[in-house]
């Protein structure tokens, strides 16, 4: 799969799981799910992903007890861990995008990466590449 | 005029709180349901995240779904949690009002049952006067008593005087000081005495003594005799000027009368049935009456056969008249009653005779006889000799015995009968001379009518000449005619009964007139000599002689008798006098009455009608007249009112644009002056500050105490251009008030006058009615009830042009009020949006200094605090401002309700108006409430006491603090300031002078300022909700590495798509 159809696709625009350009919106749902279920079992989440995503997990299960149990209390847990999840998320660097990145990793390899050539395996492997080089 | 709003028309009903209560109960129980299914779905929801592993996609989905979902239903919650708090704080202020009208019911039942008390103590002092009452008149009757002794007492002074006085003048001492003072003494207890003799009469009268001694004759002879020894005593002593002493000797001569009539009803009536039979006949017999000459004796007539009987008593009245006959038997005089009580006791005793104890009830075969006595005097003395005649052709020799008896018996009514008859037939005939005369011009001009028209039929004359001729004689009297045979068929339809009438109309004056003469002739009688010449003679001779032998008392009884006798005369003159009146008036009347139905029933016009007829036409022609006048007087009246309507119309849209010019004026000045002055004022401090703050910076200095010293600056400034508008406001509607007040003063003034002058104009016409009424006795109760109906019927006017006036009033004012608000809002609208742009624009430059902070400049970093606390506070306003909105919009809707519930008729607006529950809720919410306390109460509008206080509800044993004691503290949360005080009152807080301490009083503040800061911060903070999608979207991160000069730069990438 092209870069770029995944980036359409992480987008909403699910048409672009489509191979030859027939299907239906259902059909495309499936397909990216099948794509994106393979993506967590080869690269998996990145551990500030999976932090954030169990915090999240976290807060609500502690919302939802506020419901179950009226204690305002559970308020302020809940604020506390969303403060948690929140600095930890603005200390984990500057946003970028896919595009971006291209550029990188285009000046890195020396050679210009067109998101309409390169494949999804192709671009996740570079970047890993490119993290361990730029590690110290 | 609005009705005054009292607590009474809120809550004097307690099913608005009940319905207040039930209705937080009901969304109390709502939103417990809500909950509970909340609670469900969170059990639900809990379940399906606990054991995720996100390790698929499905399952960082579900994630994504549910963590989305907990957040809004938290939101929820909270909100439900709330509402729940307001509907039970509800439903506590319901339960406690509603106890409260409980008490004031209680109270009022107490109320009640000390009412039915004072009430039941009134019965009883009623009952208590009612007794004294009772007391009173026995007291009185007594009294009575007193009188009587008194009155007694002092005629026996009376007697006594007169018998002194009597004995000085014998003794020749008259004219002596002791003399006259005796006399005078004599005098005045003389009167006494009469007066309360009068007194204790006029007492009798009332109580109807005299009637208890009816039917007692013999006691009554008793008493008679009595009262003429007390009379004649009392007249020896008195002397002949007194006034009294005239009418004594009546008194005396009429007691002497009826004491011989009575005694002699006593002794006829006694003995056996056939002793008083005799003693009548005889005593018929005796005075030898001439009515009877042609009966041999009365007893005779028992033996004779009944047709000689009849013949014999037609002889009687062919020989000497019926009238004749009872004329002599008039000159019995008193003996007549001897003879007809005797004839009525025998009737009763022997049963012969069945006639009715009295008069007006008779058995059947004696009928006939009492009839002549009840009917003779109707229709003639045919007509008593016919009731006569007829009894005697019933002839049984009883009835005979009837006939006489009865004659005798009744003789007063049937000789007073037949008398009468015969007055009337003289005074018939007496009238035929002025019923010729009368008559005379009448026929003569009928006769020369008739003449016409027979001329006119024979061609003498034109028919035209005997129609016109018809028309000016008789046309108004029979009616007129528009040809002659028509004129002719009415003249002989109508020619006799007009004459007829004129007759009997002549003869009906004649009859008035003799009723004047008789009335005139009973009126002097008192004032002529009726006594005979001989017996003037005989009363002088006597009252010479015993002067002549010194016998007082001779004398005394001869001028007694005298003077007894000469009244009575007087008086049956005028009796007989009176009755001749009364009959020649009965004849007019009758006479009259029969002209008249003849007239009425020809269609005849009298000269009387026909005068009266002009009169009432020129009557109605002068009414129209008046009737004009009046209406023009109405149409000038109608064309005043029109042209002060038309003013004061005028006059309200007048006040109507003053008011609104004045608002408009407020406005512009505000927008005009004051708020550019004070822009202008805020912005010198800032730039003033900016550059101090700036060069402190610069050199490293804390900047607090200048940021401190510009917040205060501003502040004055905020304050001393508040206090300007608020008072400019106050002063302007201070101004409107006055005004409204003015103009509703003068229209009100204006209306009283011109109530006030019609309704003395009616009183004055009626008074001068009334009293001309009162002047010649006419009935003046129509006037009174008319004047009456007249100044209601103004009032009730004048009451409705009230209301109509009040309600245009009413609808002026409200169309200010409503333009007011408009006003009001869109001034409002203008501060929200500028302080949107205010919010803008330090929003924009919030953005700005986050982006230079972000590049690591210090001073914007240092700068975005500050601007954040711009935005806040601009918040801030901008909330107060549509705060003050919502209070406006709520308070016009109030407004309008309350106008259209006066307007209604409501007797209690306001209630009705706050009634409806839903407008009720939002009438309470638009009142700031403290119930979690409050740091600053703020302004909320411009105050109800002239120093902006406002209305707001506070709750049991909170605390308020004077503004003084609030400024000192800042803006120290509630919380925070209990914390404070119970950590200092631990000993846990750090004050000057310990270790640790803060150094200074200024540093203590600023430490509170920074907590207060704090505080405001996590207040002030947003609701925390991410975007989870944000947080999936991440895919990888990863760190670029390059050299800059000797350094190497790390940056840490996330990558979003």
């Amino acid at each position: 799969m092209k870069l770029y159809n995944w980036i359409k696709c992480q987008a909403g625009e699910l048409k672009y799981a489509r191979i030859e350009g027939k299907g239906t919106s259902r059909q495309d749902k499936m397909a990216w799910e099948r794509i994106y279920d393979s993506y967590l079992q080869e690269y998996g989440l990145t551990g500030l992903h999976k932090k954030a995503m169990m915090l999240m997990k976290e807060i609500a299960l502690i919302r939802l007890e506020y419901v179950i149990t009226q204690d305002r209390r559970k308020l302020t847990d809940a604020e506390i861990k969303f403060t948690r999840m929140q600095t930890m998320l603005e200390n984990s660097g500057v946003n970028v995008t896919i595009d971006q990145t291209l550029i990188h990793l285009s000046k890195w390899l020396g050679t210009f990466l067109d998101s309409k050539n390169i494949t999804v395996r192709q671009y996740f492997n570079l970047i890993e590449e490119y993290g361990k080089a730029n590690k110290g | 005029m609005a009705k005054q709003i009292k607590a009474s028309d809120i809550f004097e009903e307690e099913d608005l709180f009940k319905g207040l209560r039930d209705s937080a109960l009901k969304t109390i129980e709502t939103f417990d349901k809500l909950s509970a299914e909340m609670k469900k779905s969170a059990e639900e929801m809990k379940k399906s995240i606990s054991a995720t592993t996100l390790s698929t996609t499905t399952e960082i989905e579900n994630l994504i779904k549910v963590t989305g979902k907990a957040s809004a239903m938290t939101e929820e919650s909270i909100k439900i949690d709330k509402a729940k708090a307001e509907a039970l704080k509800q439903y506590a202020q319901a339960e406690q009002q509603l106890e409260k009208i409980e008490q004031e019911r209680q109270k009022t039942e107490q109320q009640k049952i000390r009412t039915a008390e004072m009430n039941k103590k009134a019965e009883q002092d009623e009952i208590k006067r009612s007794q004294q009452k009772q007391k009173t008149v026995q007291d009185e009757a007594n009294a009575y008593k007193q009188l009587s002794i008194a009155a007694r007492d002092m005629k026996n002074a009376s007697k006594e005087l007169g018998a002194q006085l009597l004995q000085m003048e014998q003794a020749g001492q008259q004219g002596t000081d002791a003399f006259t003072e005796l006399q005078k003494q004599y005098a005045d207890v003389t009167k006494e005495a009469s007066r309360l003799d009068k007194e204790l009469k006029q007492i009798d009268k009332a109580v109807g003594d005299n009637q208890r001694n009816v039917g007692n004759y013999e006691s009554a002879v008793v008493n008679l005799k009595e009262e003429l020894r007390n009379l004649t005593k009392e007249l020896m002593n008195m002397d002949e000027a007194d006034p009294r002493f005239q009418e004594m000797a009546e008194r005396a001569g009429e007691l002497k009368d009826k004491i011989a009539d009575t005694q002699a009803v006593v002794n006829a009536t006694a003995g056996s049935g056939m002793e008083n039979l005799a003693k009548g006949l005889t005593g018929v017999g005796q005075i030898g009456i001439a009515a009877f000459q042609g009966i041999e004796s009365s007893m005779a007539l028992m033996g004779v056969e009944s047709e000689a009987l009849m013949e014999t008593m037609v002889r009687l009245q062919a020989l000497a008249g019926l009238a004749d006959a009872l004329e002599t038997l008039g000159g019995l005089g008193d003996k007549i009653t001897e003879i007809g009580a005797a004839f009525k006791a025998a009737a009763s005793k022997l049963g012969l005779l069945t006639i009715a104890k009295t008069k007006d009830v008779v058995a059947t075969e004696a009928e006939t006889v009492a009839t002549v006595t009840q009917t003779a005097a109707t229709n003639g003395a045919t007509v008593a000799t016919k009731a006569l005649r007829i009894a005697m052709i019933a002839l049984p020799i009883v009835a005979i015995l009837a006939g006489v008896a009865a004659l005798v018996m009744y003789f007063q009514d049937m000789s007073k009968n037949v008398s009468d008859t015969a007055i009337q037939m003289d005074a018939l005939a007496g009238s035929a001379e002025d019923t010729r005369s009368a008559l005379a011009g009448t026929i003569e001009q009928t006769s020369k009518m008739k003449t016409n028209f027979d001329m006119a039929r024979e061609g003498v004359i034109s028919k035209e000449q005997a129609l016109y001729e018809y028309n000016e004689t008789l046309g108004d009297t029979f009616g007129r005619a528009t040809d002659l045979n028509t004129a002719e068929e009415i003249f002989n339809a109508k020619t006799a009964n007009y004459v007829k009438a004129i007759g009997l109309r002549a003869q009906a004056n004649y009859m008035y007139q003799l009723q004047a003469q008789e009335l005139a002739k009973g009126m002097t009688a008192a004032m002529e000599d009726n006594s005979t010449w001989y017996e003037n003679l005989g009363d002088a001779a006597a009252y010479q002689w015993y002067s002549l032998t010194g016998d007082m008392e001779g004398q005394m009884k001869t001028m007694t008798s005298a003077v007894g006798r000469e009244a009575g005369k007087a008086n049956e003159i005028k009796k007989e006098a009176e009755r001749r009146a009364k009959l020649y008036e009965e004849m007019a009347n009758n006479l009259m009455k029969e002209a008249m139905t003849l007239d009425k029933a020809n269609g005849i016009k009298t000269e009387s009608e026909l005068a009266y007829e002009k009169a009432q036409a020129e009557k109605e022609k002068a009414r129209k007249e008046r009737q004009r006048k009046a209406n023009e007087d109405a149409k000038r009246e109608a064309d005043r009112k029109a042209q002060e309507e038309r003013k004061r119309l005028q006059d309200i849209a007048q006040f109507r644009n003053d008011i609104l010019q004045q608002i408009e004026d407020m406005e512009n000045e505000y927008y005009d002056t004051l708020l550019p002055a004070q822009t202008k004022e805020t912005n010198a401090v800032r730039d003033k500050y900016f550059t101090l703050i700036e060069y402190a910076k610069q050199y490293g200095v804390d900047t607090t105490t200048l940021e401190a010293a510009r917040e205060a600056e501003i502040l004055a400034i905020n304050k001393k251009y508040n206090d300007a508008i608020i008072k400019q406001e106050k002063d302007r509607m201070a101004q409107i008030a006055q005004e409204e007040e003015d103009f509703a003063t003068q229209y009100r003034e204006a209306t009283q006058t011109e109530y006030q002058n019609q309704e003395d104009a009616i009183r004055e016409k009626y008074f001068y009615l009334i009293e001309t009424a009162k002047k010649y006795g006419w009935d003046i109760k129509k006037l009174e009830e008319k004047q009456a109906k007249e100044l209601a019927d103004l009032k009730k006017e004048k009451q409705q042009e009230e209301l109509d006036k009040e309600k245009e009033h009413r609808e002026a004012v409200a169309e200010v009020v409503n333009q007011s608000f408009e006003i009001l809002k869109e001034r409002s609208e203008k501060k929200i949006e500028l302080i949107d742009k205010e919010i803008d624009a330090a929003q924009t430059q919030f953005d700005n200094l986050k982006e230079l902070a972000n590049q690591g400049n210090i001073n914007a970093q240092q700068s975005l605090a500050e601007q954040q606390k711009i935005i806040a506070e601009a918040n801030k306003k901008k909330a107060i401002e549509e705060r003050r909105q919502q209070m406006l919009e709520m308070a016009n809707t109030v407004f309008s309700t309350y106008q259209s519930k006066v307007e209604a008729g409501s007797k209690t607006p306001l209630a009705d108006t706050i009634k409806d529950t839903a407008l009720l809720m939002q009438f309470i919410k638009t009142l700031p409430t403290f119930h979690d306390g409050t740091e600053n109460t703020g302004k909320h509008g411009e105050g109800v006491d002239g120093k902006g206080g406002f209305h707001a509800i506070l709750h049991p044993n909170e605390r308020v603090m004077p503004k003084n004691l609030n400024d000192q503290i800042g803006n120290i949360s509630n919380e925070d300031l209990t914390r404070m005080a119970i950590e200092y009152n631990n000993g846990v807080l750090v004050r000057k002078g310990q270790a640790n301490a803060v150094a200074s009083p200024l540093e203590f503040s600023l430490m509170l300022n920074k907590l207060d800061q704090l505080n405001e911060t996590i207040q002030n903070k947003p609701e925390h909700s991410y975007d989870v999608g944000k947080i999936t979207s991440t895919m990888i991160e990863f760190v670029d590495k390059h050299k800059k000069g000797n350094t190497t730069v790390y940056n840490r990438y996330r990558v979003r798509k």
